[in-house]
């Protein structure tokens, strides 16, 4: 998605599938979505050209393997598996 | 607004009657039921009272100790939970319509390590729908602060803050995604400290932003947050995020001498305007008292925490909004109206948004670290407000994007910072030193915390009841 599109409230809203919300629940949306992109625009600005490929987040230390014997539902309850 | 010192016992000094058999852990545990009965209807601090198992749990350790088994400063030691640590067979619900009859079948790994430390559960905790901000919209009532009811405890961990401040615990989790451990903490005149991102196990801890989402303790003295660390960190292989770091003893290094320590202050983004004059004035002065104590105060310059906060709230929203889309679009009548339009916004958030915004974070940390090798820790105030009204204008989630928080710099850069309480308004109303350190370095945020704790008397004076 090009970042016109999502910078468009409606054109953003209609391609969430959020289009058919009722009004007074669009109106929040939007509020907050205006007070958001205000905020968003400045990150673009912090960014040189240099940064898009080479700047990687990393917030821990790798992960840890699963230990031998852990079970698929180990694994899936771990935070972010989509508990 | 101040009882007489000593009302309240600490965690540290009761653990130390436990170990003597000079109270046992049935009796202290009676006494905080007792307590909770009597205090929390006009707190809501609790959710949920585990009072039976509270009770078999006080009479199990009381049971090792006579046989001679002691596990340590956690033996018999009654502590509460945020609502949003699984635990086996009690009503985990993270104050939401969505879980609120949610009973796990198994203990969150933080819960287990508690437990097998000798740890007393007295109940389950109060917090914000979801643990996001300060919102009020869930099922249960809202905190409230001690110190004035008609005040917020802060957020999320409303619960956890209020009953550590008002004597309903010895200790109690909460978990920190943008500052929903310190804010609380500063807010209620106690101690919390959000460790390094990675430091303790988040499996069976309902998520709401799982790069930022971070558990950590609350209690009212330094101490007694280093005890509590001590138990609940450790690398569990089961959380992706979970670092093999070894732990040391965060208690060995305490003590009341800083001398060659270096305290760095960023005054652009930590003393503006946006601080309120009695709480800038508090953080001053206790800079002052770290000066006193040894350690040389520094300006130092982190000019990209201008986007910290555009950063933060792109990411959060983003992942809390994957983490919730599917149960949102099939029972968006189960979350409060303004909840789920923030779930929703990250909807309309790009995938270039979200990774523009962690890209940002990676730089705003490599600066943060170049600065931590210059200095031990960063200091300044927790918040900019004092614990506002209940009911007042600007603490709604719709106010989200305009508040300017002083704890998302360091929640996004995953390192470990406390608050400490550093001194109350004209009204009576606490107020917060935050202390920021290197990633795994809690042992020196301890230290100086500490130091600081001891030279002060703000940890001695309590709510009245």
């Amino acid at each position: 998605m090009s970042a016109p599109g999502r910078a468009d409230f409606r054109a953003a809203v209609e391609l969430a599938g959020l289009g058919d919300l009722p009004p007074d629940e669009l109106a929040l949306l939007r509020h907050y979505f205006d007070d958001w992109r205000a905020q968003v625009v400045q990150l673009r600005a912090v960014l040189e050209p240099a940064d898009e490929p080479a700047t990687v987040f990393v917030a821990a230390p790798a992960p840890a393997a699963p230990p031998a014997g852990a079970t698929r539902r180990d694994r899936e309850a771990a935070p972010g598996a989509g508990r | 607004m101040k009882a007489a010192p000593a009302a309240l016992p600490t965690l540290a000094d009761t653990a130390e009657l436990i170990r003597r058999r000079e109270v046992s852990p049935v009796e202290v545990t009676t006494g905080l039921l007792e307590r909770i009965e009597r205090l929390d209807g006009a707190l809501h601090a609790y959710i949920t009272v585990t009072a039976d198992v509270a009770l078999r749990q006080a009479r199990r350790a009381e049971a090792a100790l006579a046989a001679g088994t002691y596990r340590g400063p956690l033996h018999g030691i009654p502590i509460a939970l945020k609502d949003l640590y699984d635990t086996a067979g009690i009503r985990t619900t993270a104050d939401s319509r969505v879980l609120e009859h949610n009973v796990p079948a198994a203990d969150a790994q933080c819960v287990t390590r508690l437990y097998d430390a000798g740890a007393v559960l007295l109940g389950k905790l109060a917090l914000s729908e979801f643990a996001t901000g300060s919102v009020v919209e869930g099922p249960f009532p809202a905190a409230r602060n001690p110190w004035n009811p008609d005040h917020v405890p802060g957020a999320s961990s409303s619960g956890s803050g209020a009953a550590v401040a008002a004597g309903l615990c010895l200790g109690a989790l909460g978990s920190d995604t943008g500052g929903s451990i310190r804010i609380p903490a500063a807010y209620c005149g106690v101690v919390g400290i959000r460790p390094t991102y990675g430091r303790v196990s988040r499996r069976g801890v309902v998520s709401l932003s799982w790069s930022l989402d971070t558990a950590g303790p609350l209690a009212r003295t330094v101490t007694d947050c280093a005890l509590l660390l001590q138990a609940l960190a450790g690398h569990d292989p089961l959380d992706p995020a979970s670092a093999a770091a070894p732990v040391p003893d965060f208690t060995a290094g305490l003590g009341p001498d800083l001398s060659g320590l270096v305290v760095g202050v960023d005054r652009e983004h930590f003393f503006g305007p946006f601080v309120e004059a009695q709480s800038g004035a508090a953080v001053e002065a206790a800079l002052g008292v770290l000066r006193g104590l040894g350690a040389e105060v520094r300006e130092i310059e982190l000019p990209l925490l201008d986007v910290a906060g555009a950063a933060l709230n792109t990411i959060h929203l983003s992942e809390a909004h994957t983490y919730h889309e599917a149960r949102i679009r099939a029972r968006p009548d189960l979350y409060g109206p303004a909840l789920r339009a923030y779930f929703r916004l990250g909807a309309l958030a790009g995938v270039a948004d979200y990774l523009r915004a962690q890209q940002v974070r990676e730089k705003i940390r490599r600066q943060m670290l170049a600065a931590l090798r210059e200095v031990d820790v960063i200091a300044g105030p927790t918040t900019g407000t004092l614990p506002p009204r209940l009911d007042a204008p600007g603490t709604a989630m719709v106010d989200r994007f305009s508040r300017r928080s002083l704890t998302a710099p360091f929640s996004l850069t995953g390192v470990p910072a406390i608050s400490v309480p550093c001194g109350f308004s004209a009204d009576g109303l606490p107020i917060g030193l935050q202390l920021a350190g290197r990633p795994f370095d809690e042992a020196t945020v301890f230290r100086v915390a500490f130091a600081y704790e001891q030279a002060t008397p703000w940890h001695t004076m309590h709510p009245q009841e």
